[in-house]
């Protein structure tokens, strides 16, 4: 599509961009403007734009300081270059975590193998056995063993999590 | 510290081959000349004052960040914009429709005498025209008149190729002067 055009189009936004429009400028320029329809567009867009541009430049504004916006640029480059360094402290946490358990494991089969035959009696009699037939130390020993494993990732995760916060 | 030494030292870490970056006084020269009217430009887009606020701090933010080698004073502040005009695009799925309040800070003060009062009903007649074009709209106009950016600027800015910005321009300001015309109608309509 071909955009019409007109010769006068950069007449008139020279006379807004100098503040001319409409009472300062030639006669002649303001009477084309209102019979050509390209003109009377851009005199009334582009004039209402300007006006707008030079209200605002009169109102205060309550823009921060140059040193607010750097210094809040700057922290937050540091909040973002720790982050980032710590994503792979806390893959490795994770996988040192789950190399610490198998260790642990076969640590318990191999070096005690009463206590892992215990430990492998005691899990194939809680499928049979009820909570009335069991003995008191042994349910207690099962509840122990049962919370510090659900409280123990708990408790890593929550000292993992201040650890980090504090490094910040 | 002008803003030819700023581009003396561009100049000379280029001869060098090395990246430049500004330092906190050169920041302090650029920001205090295009803050204004960056926070003009993003109050005109998005319409809301505290979303400008932070959006003019996320642009600056951006704009220290990126690592692009800037020629010139004219380069810097259309990147500055392009970052700006990208952050609004990215915001425009939220739904809250662009109205800039005419109590804002200021229109007590500029409504102060009849031609103040005529200008202020003109800007508001702006914002209602202005807030129901389309961003990419807003922001040609805003840059081509507020701004006075050449088509090429302007190019640069929103991500078009040059040769389109003339007719993309000429479409926006039609769509603009037509709903300039039918407010300041109804407003005659209304005051008889």
């Amino acid at each position: 599509m071909t955009v019409p055009e007109c010769a006068r189009e950069a007449e008139i936004v020279d006379a807004i961009a100098a503040g001319q429009w409409p009472d300062a400028a030639p006669g002649t320029l303001r009477a084309h403007a209102a019979s050509c329809p390209v003109c009377a567009d851009l005199a009334l867009a582009a004039s209402a734009l300007h006006d707008d541009a030079a209200i605002a430049n009169q109102v205060p504004m309550a823009l921060p300081s140059a040193g607010q916006v750097w210094w809040r640029a700057e922290l937050r480059a540091r909040h973002e270059a720790s982050r980032l360094a710590q994503r792979p402290v806390l893959a490795v946490q994770v996988v040192a975590a789950v190399v610490v358990l198998a260790a642990l494991v076969t640590g318990i089969r191999s070096l005690a193998p009463e206590a892992w035959a215990w430990l492998a009696r005691t899990a194939s009699g809680a499928r049979t056995v009820s909570l009335s037939t069991i003995e008191p130390l042994t349910l207690a020993l099962v509840l122990a063993v049962g919370l510090w494993l659900v409280l123990g990732p708990i408790a890593l995760y929550m000292v993992v999590r201040a650890d980090r916060q504090g490094g910040r | 510290m002008t803003l030819s030494h700023i581009d003396g030292l561009v100049e000379d870490a280029r001869t060098r081959d090395l990246a430049f970056t500004m330092d906190e006084d050169l920041f302090r020269v650029f920001y205090e000349r295009t803050s204004r009217g960056l926070a003009g430009y993003l109050m005109r887009l998005c319409g809301d004052r505290q979303q400008a606020a932070d959006l003019l701090q996320e642009t600056y933010y951006r704009f220290l960040r990126a690592e692009a080698v800037l020629e010139n004073d004219a380069h810097r502040r259309n990147y500055l914009y392009r970052i700006a005009t990208n952050l609004v695009r990215d915001q425009r799925r939220r739904p809250a429709p662009p109205q800039v309040p005419l109590d804002e800070p200021g229109a007590v003060e500029l409504a102060g005498d009849t031609r103040s009062a005529e200008r202020l009903a003109q800007r508001h007649d702006l914002d209602a025209a202005m807030s129901t074009l389309r961003p990419r709209d807003r922001a040609m106009l805003w840059l081509a008149y507020a701004h006075g950016s050449t088509h090429d600027e302007i190019a640069g800015v929103i991500g078009v190729k040059t040769g389109s910005v003339k007719l993309m321009l000429f479409r926006a300001r039609q769509r603009l002067a037509e709903r300039l015309r039918r407010r300041t109608g109804a407003a005659t309509e209304a005051s008889r």
